[in-house]
């Protein structure tokens, strides 16, 4: 069973490809530079990652993709799920062997789960715009930690972008410790000293002047938007997983020293 | 903003929840051509900010300017015989509340309405005063809804339309003799008044800006409505055919169902129900999708035959029942509309099928890996299976005894005041103690 070995990144993985057209091999298992390799491999080729490589294989791919499907790579290549890189090579060979157009064959294993793949990021992506909450800091920059099941962040620069174009901002992720920084229509790639952070949200002493007043009218608003009556914390749930709560200026749990716990009104509908 | 907010925005929060318009769909503006100059973009889908304890989306501010009112409707929380703490905003504390919660991404815009102060055009002028900060002040792109007051003049009405991105008026009683019981200072003329002016409005602009792209739109995200279901004695098929008009006479984009919540008990013109008609709204929101989506008339869902939705089974499986000569059909030469006709067969399914069957035949367990509730669907599909009992065998009762046993838990039905019990799966159909005797295989 032949296996390649390459650098885990995405050129890396279209330098695959491209190795395995050119020695006719097509390897069944993927592993990256540091990866333990099984004790039976019958042919073992690591890839060398050259512009030249994958720039063929993605002018190739543009060829016989639609800008949907191309997009769809690379939604399925920031799911960083176990082998979706296996699938993305499966998929890409497969686009790459046949003469006409696949990519609509949702009944075939290997277009499906690509097509998978990029419905799962595409909604985590989306999920994310609406409940990335942002805090202003004393330096008046708006600061949003985010927690993604997928690499998402990505995805979410451009819609920050257009909407907050007139605001500096921080996406954060916390999952992955890397953020993005927009400032005057540029973006930079920024770490950060997570000792600023309590929860995922920046401690009292950073923020600006009126910062905590503002969440408390959120929450209050929240609150009493919600008609009692039709109560349903399943559909709740559903739309909303827990996962994101932590995050929600709405339904975090309140730190005990944080002023705008003493003014935080009981939520009446859990009584 | 002080405490003095906090206090305002919770009487006025409060007060606005039970219009359930939640969309901040319908408009895609950036920092392009149409953008206001400022802050913001929208979204054309629209985006859920926020999920309240109910279940309902937060998507926009949806906020009261003030909740004194000078009418006294009797389904409202807001007339003016309550005892309830009222308050109002100043334009330009609301402007600035809007924009600070816009920027820390928790909406998408702003939902205003108000209860009527003084006369319906004092009441919509102070209102577009806020709007009119937002969009020329802060140069606003977000998402503005805004209700108009039913009576509103049409210079006001056109006045909004180049401010908003949606408009809405509520019929809230589906019948004008029951409209007049309840709100006696109503009538549905003030509301498809103002309607129609809005859908004129909104025809001639998009005529005009075919010739002058750059003139401004008028209410770009077109305009919706809400009913109360419940609270008078309309039977469903009433409701569906008021909804159904709507959508082709004045372009409506949404028609909202809103389940009667029983406020104000001791108005004796309303009914005394225990619990909001939960089920039955559900039913409703499903008939429209049909009628929007599904390409469904609103006689095939209810008609004179049929008044009231089927409670235990949505509209679509139930009029599959009562039509089983349309069935079975075969999902690899069907055309797409009537692929939509199968119970368990979605918008998507039935896109994704007419995608994939392109490749090559679909047979079961592919359809059902496209999205396809095949537990629904077997009764209705031609499939390759032999001896299965589908619905052209065994017949309609067999089948919904089927997908009703099929389903967890028990559905209570929900009782009406008014008319007969809404209907059991023993009162629909012909009564049935026992299933019919399966068809031998040939």
């Amino acid at each position: 069973m032949p296996i390649f070995i390459y650098d885990k990144s995405f050129e890396g993985l279209l330098s695959v490809v491209f190795d395995a057209f050119t020695l006719k091999t097509f390897p069944r298992e993927l592993y990256g530079l540091d990866d333990i390799l099984p004790l039976t491999a019958s042919k073992i080729h690591q890839v060398t990652i050259t512009p030249e490589k994958h720039r063929r294989v993605f002018t190739a791919l543009q060829k016989k993709l639609s800008p949907f499907a191309l997009r769809s790579l690379l939604y399925a290549w920031l799911s960083e799920q176990p082998s979706s890189d296996l699938a993305l090579y499966r998929y890409i060979c497969k686009v790459l062997k046949s003469t006409k157009s696949i990519e609509s064959d949702l009944a075939d294993p290997h277009i499906w789960e690509i097509s998978n793949l990029q419905r799962k990021v595409s909604k985590e992506s989306e999920r994310l715009m609406g409940f990335a909450r942002f805090q202003k800091s004393k330096e008046n920059i708006y600061f949003s930690a985010i927690a993604p099941k997928y690499n998402v962040l990505p995805l979410m620069i451009g819609h920050f972008s257009e909407r907050l174009h007139d605001q500096r901002w921080i996406l954060y992720d916390l999952t992955r410790r890397y953020g993005i920084l927009q400032k005057n229509g540029s973006f930079s790639e920024i770490l950060l000293d997570e000792r600023h952070l309590l929860d995922g949200f920046l401690r009292a002493e950073f923020l600006a002047e009126g910062e905590m007043l503002l969440e408390e009218l959120w929450r209050v608003y929240f609150n009493s938007t919600a008609i009692a009556e039709r109560r349903n914390p399943r559909l709740q749930r559903n739309c909303m997983p827990k996962r994101f709560w932590q995050y929600l200026t709405e339904k975090r749990a309140v730190p005990a020293g944080d002023k705008a716990a003493s003014s935080a009104q009981p939520n009446p509908m859990d009584e | 903003m002080n405490e003095n907010t906090i206090k305002k925005l919770k009487i006025l929060a409060d007060a606005a929840k039970y219009d359930v318009s939640c969309s901040s769909s319908g408009v895609s503006r950036g920092s392009g051509t149409g953008s206001w100059g400022g802050v913001g973009s929208a979204q054309g889908m629209g985006l859920c900010h926020s999920f309240t304890d109910d279940g309902r989306c937060i998507s926009l501010l949806k906020i009261l300017f003030t909740n004194y009112c000078k009418y006294d409707c009797a389904y409202c929380i807001n007339r003016q015989s309550n005892d309830v703490p009222r308050a109002a905003f100043s334009s330009a504390e609301l402007a600035e509340l809007v924009i600070e919660f816009y920027r820390r991404n928790y909406i998408e815009g702003l939902f205003l309405s108000s209860g009527v102060v003084q006369n319906p055009d004092y009441t919509m002028e102070r209102m577009l005063r806020a709007l009119s900060i937002l969009r020329h002040h802060y140069g606003f792109n977000g998402y503005i809804h805004l209700k108009s007051i039913p009576g509103t003049s049409p210079e006001l009405v056109h006045e909004a339309g180049l401010l908003a991105d949606r408009m809405s008026i509520n019929i809230e009683i589906p019948s004008e003799q029951n409209l007049k019981m309840l709100a006696p200072d109503k009538d549905h003329q003030s509301v498809y008044k103002p309607m129609y002016f809005i859908s004129q409005g909104i025809l001639e602009n998009q005529t005009e800006r075919k010739k002058h792209k750059k003139l401004p739109k008028f209410t770009p995200a077109g305009q919706s409505t809400q009913m109360i279901i419940g609270a008078s004695n309309e039977r469903d098929k009433d409701i569906l055919k008021l909804s159904s008009l709507l959508y082709s006479g004045p372009q409506l984009k949404r028609v909202y169902y809103s389940g009667f919540i029983p406020v104000n008990s001791y108005d004796s013109r309303l009914p005394a129900l225990r619990e909001v008609p939960l089920v039955r709204e559900n039913r409703l929101y499903q008939a429209d999708w049909l009628m929007r989506f599904y390409q469904f008339e609103h006689n095939e869902i209810a008609n004179d035959d049929f008044p009231d939705l089927d409670m235990e089974l949505d509209p679509k499986i139930s009029w599959a029942l009562r039509n089983p000569e349309f069935f079975p059909i075969d999902p690899n030469r069907a055309d797409y509309p009537v692929l939509l006709r199968v119970p368990g067969i979605g918008l998507t399914s039935a896109k994704r099928i007419i995608v994939a069957r392109r490749h090559g035949k679909l047979d079961e367990q592919q359809l059902n890996k496209l999205g396809v509730v095949m537990k629904r669907a077997k009764f209705f599909l031609k499939l390759t299976k032999k001896g299965f009992q589908g619905i052209d065998s065994a017949g309609a009762d067999y089948v919904r005894a089927k997908l009703i046993t099929g389903k967890q838990g028990v559905i209570t039905p929900q009782l009406s005041l008014f008319g007969p019990t809404l209907p059991t799966a023993a009162k629909t159909s012909a009564p049935s103690t026992s299933l019919p005797a399966p068809s031998l295989p040939v």
